[in-house]
Order: structure tokens, then sequence, then C-alpha cells
């Protein structure tokens, strides 16, 4: 799939993501934008670690503010 | 024969064995090597992804364990095999998930700071080891998606010119990388890293001191 003319590329990148994360039994589905190709499951795993770094700086841990 | 009481470090280091004792608890003291408290630091969700990174490993260990046990055609042919072969493939991506999460809060976190620049290195080649490891894996699945990685990956290790020392083509030399060599080396690169954690201690956020201050913030306190 070539997302370098959608108006919304990132919106396209996210419904390929998820559909790699569900289709685990089809061909695989890749994004390309100009010099960069990464697959939609490579690219949801990145996202998906991005988030959890970013929960993970920003969520109070359980009992942490009786230490 | 009978034993004697230890009393002292010096009549220890009369033998090697005691000399050895003696060593490693003065490098590694028992309540550094299993501590009952953290500093306060430690109480964040960004300190909790070493350990599961070590979770996961020990899942990829034990899994890699049974399919090495039972062989290929169970863990291509059988359901059992399926999900076993599964669980590793599976357990691996946490292992590099976390890992990476892991990886990135301490760089940020500058983790080398306060003589702790080997545990950030051990931490990087174990980093570089598994990726060895992981790669070894899809060389030796034994099916048609191996043969097919395989050869590509002949064509990139080629194009380094390591193909002579590293054969991708070799199913043999991949095997015994995968499940002997390069296993032992992430194994004792992960219990120095540890142990070296444990002995420097856990690296406090930027900006804080080990009892969990903002640095600075004690000595404005003492200041009349």
């Amino acid at each position: 799939m070539s997302a370098g003319g959608d108006p919304l590329p990132l919106l396209a990148a996210l419904a390929v993501s998820i559909e790699a994360l569900v289709d685990l039994t089809g061909p695989g589905h890749y994004l390309d934008w100009r010099f960069i190709q990464i697959s939609g499951a490579n690219f949801a795993v990145i996202v998906l670690m991005l988030v959890v770094f970013a929960l993970a700086l920003f969520l109070p841990f359980p009992g942490g503010r009786k230490r | 024969m009978s034993q004697t009481p230890a009393s002292g470090r010096a009549g220890e280091r009369s033998t090697w064995t005691g000399w050895l004792r003696a060593h490693t608890l003065d490098a590694i003291p028992p309540e550094h090597l299993l501590p009952d408290t953290q500093p306060a630091y430690v109480a964040s969700w960004i300190y909790v992804f070493g350990v599961l990174a070590l979770t996961a490993f020990v899942v990829v260990c034990v899994s890699g364990l049974v399919i090495a046990l039972k062989g290929p055609t169970w863990w291509q042919v059988s359901s059992r095999g399926h999900f076993v072969n599964s669980l590793h493939l599976w357990s691996v991506e946490l292992f590099f998930f976390f890992m990476v999460v892991h990886l990135w809060g301490k760089f940020f976190m500058a983790a080398w700071r306060g003589r702790r620049a080997l545990t950030w290195m051990t931490g990087a080649v174990t980093f570089l080891a598994s990726i060895g490891t992981a790669f070894t894996g899809y060389l030796v699945q034994q099916n048609f998606d191996s043969q097919w990685i395989s050869t590509q990956a002949k064509d990139g290790i080629n194009a380094t010119g390591i193909g002579a020392f590293w054969n991708v083509l070799d199913f043999g030399q991949m095997l015994l990388w995968h499940v002997a060599l390069l296993p032992l080396a992430v194994s004792v690169l992960i219990v120095l890293h540890i142990l070296l954690v444990r002995t420097s201690g856990v690296v406090p956020p930027i900006g804080v001191d080990l009892d969990g201050r903002v640095e600075g913030a004690a000595a404005k306190e003492a200041a009349p």
C-alpha cells in the first residue's frame, strides 16, 4: 500500500496496523513513505511501544505516594 | 576433620575457595543481592520494564527447551506443538517489546551516571546478542519461511563481508548458535547486568538524589 498521496496518511497507517493486528493469516501489508517501508504489524508494535512508554511515565504507580 | 567457624575475612583468604568467597561477599554483599527495600523513586512504572523483559526471557527459555525436546515434527504438526511454538514466538515479541521500552527509559534517564557505565554496556550488548539469537531463530523453524529468510539473509550477510564466518545457509551451524551459543551468551550477560544493577543500585531519575528528593533541596532546608 502506498500512503504517499493520502491526505491522512497517519489514519491510513493506523487502519492498516489494526488490520494487521486482526488478520495475521493473509499476506503482509506494507506502508510506504518515500524511502521508508515498514510492515503494518511492525508499525503497530512501534506505536504501541511509544504509547506504553508514555503511559509508564505519566501513570501513577500503585502505593508510590506512601513511600 | 572438624569444621571451624569463620572468624574473619583474613583467615579465609589462605585457600582459593576462601579467597573467592571473601571477594564475592565484598563485591556483592547479600543485602545488596537480595534487598528488602528500594529507593522511593523506583515506585514508577518506567522501572518495571527490566523485570518484565527478564520474565519474558524465562518464558522464552522454557518454551524453547520444550520445543527442542519434542522436535520439529511435533512443533509443526501437533496442536500442542503449535501452541508451544507460538508461545516461544510471542514471548520473544514481548521480550523485545519490554527490552526496548526499558532501553528508552534508561537512555533518557542517562542510566550510565554514577559509575554505572558497565551496567549500560552489558545491557546494550545483551540487546545486540538477543537480536542475533532471534534472527537465528527465524532460520531454524524448518519451514518454507525459514528457507526464504535464510536466502535473503545470505545476501545481506555477504554484503557485510562476514559471510565466510557466518553462513546462514548452514542449518547445523545456525541451530547450534540459536539453541546453545547465543542463549548462553544472553543468559550470562543478563546475570552480569543484574549483578551490576544490584551492586551499583538502581539509577535515580535526573535531578533526584538517592533519597528520592530533588537535588539541592536538603541543602536549602538546612540553610538558615
